[in-house]
């Protein structure tokens, strides 16, 4: 804890200055570890991956073919370059699994209208409180280059937890 | 409850509410969507007695089974992902987020010291308990980054 009369390093949680007796009460400790990532760090930080997007007319066959081929287990729904739903294997598993034949599913019966989506400059903090409170486990970022990206919760906790 | 402690240390075995559905291998695959279905969860753990032999998951239903019309008869054990990796409950959170992210999973069975299943850690389940480690920065945020506002309102 830096000392804002004398600059002197005290030890933190200090009530007064050592070396001048400055009232240090008011002075906050910096944000240190997870804090710290947490308040500082931003969007970019996540290194969001490309977003794998559908038109919402694409057939749900289509869809889960693309989605095994690219690896994922989430897309977004893209209609004029805007993006308006979100899909994951979740809504596939409740919504077509033991439900109904994957050529009868509908897109925009299964997909997530209007999803949260964040910047790359946002801070960390705000995917965090999607994903905990939200339940959400990806979030669609807009790049500044106009281009999709996406972020997982396993990219959360791994930005998260301290380096090996 | 202490924010300051280190939750990396935590062991996974002092988390709470860790729901998990358990079943036997010889399952049929129709039984085994209801059961997901019912309790809302995204997969399932597969046991041959007491040992787990394996793990199935919505991304096992995306990849082996939407387009390949599945009898509702078959045994799960021929969908399964075999010898799934599991945790056990003396491990660490940073342990299970390390071998989450190495690995590429979000699905975790949890043992006890003696190997029986005792529920299931997912990557869901790790970044509730972390938040709740920093309520401040976290929980008390606007629900959209655009409702912070900028100057303090106000005569």
């Amino acid at each position: 804890m830096i000392c804002p009369d004398c600059a002197h390093v005290n030890i933190d949680g200090a009530d007064n200055c050592e070396e001048c007796n400055t009232d240090l009460s008011a002075v906050c400790a910096a944000p240190q570890g997870l804090t710290k990532k947490i308040i500082e760090g931003t969007i970019a930080d996540l290194q969001p991956r490309d977003a794998i997007t559908v038109d919402p007319r694409q057939s749900i066959p289509d869809v889960i073919k693309l989605m095994r081929e690219k690896k994922t287990g989430c897309i977004l729904v893209v209609e004029n370059g805007d993006v308006s739903g979100i899909m994951t294997e979740r809504d596939l598993l409740f919504g077509v699994a033991g439900v109904k034949d994957p050529e009868d599913a509908d897109m925009m019966a299964l997909m997530h209208p209007d999803p949260v989506c964040l910047k790359e400059d946002d801070p960390v903090s705000f995917a965090f409180h999607h994903m905990s409170v939200g339940g959400f486990r990806h979030i669609p970022i807009l790049r500044q280059s106009g281009t999709l990206g996406m972020i997982s919760a396993r990219d959360l906790l791994s930005y998260l937890s301290p380096p090996k | 409850m202490s924010p300051k402690i280190d939750p990396f240390i935590e062991k996974v075995g002092n988390l709470n509410e860790i729901r998990h559905i358990a079943a036997e291998e010889s399952t049929p695959y129709g039984q085994i969507i209801e059961l997901l279905h019912q309790k809302r969860l995204p997969s399932v753990t597969l046991t041959s007695g007491d040992a787990v032999t394996g793990i199935f998951t919505e991304r096992d239903i995306l990849n082996k089974c939407l387009l390949e019309n599945i009898d509702d008869k078959t045994p799960i054990s021929e969908l399964m992902t075999r010898n799934p990796m599991t945790i056990q409950t003396s491990s660490t959170i940073g342990c299970a987020i390390e071998i989450m992210h190495d690995r590429r999973i979000r699905n975790l069975p949890l043992l006890d010291e003696s190997g029986k299943l005792v529920g299931l850690l997912t990557v869901g389940r790790l970044i509730r308990f972390l938040a709740n480690h920093h309520p401040a920065e976290v929980v008390n945020l606007p629900p959209r980054p655009s409702q912070v506002t900028e100057q303090v309102e106000g005569a």
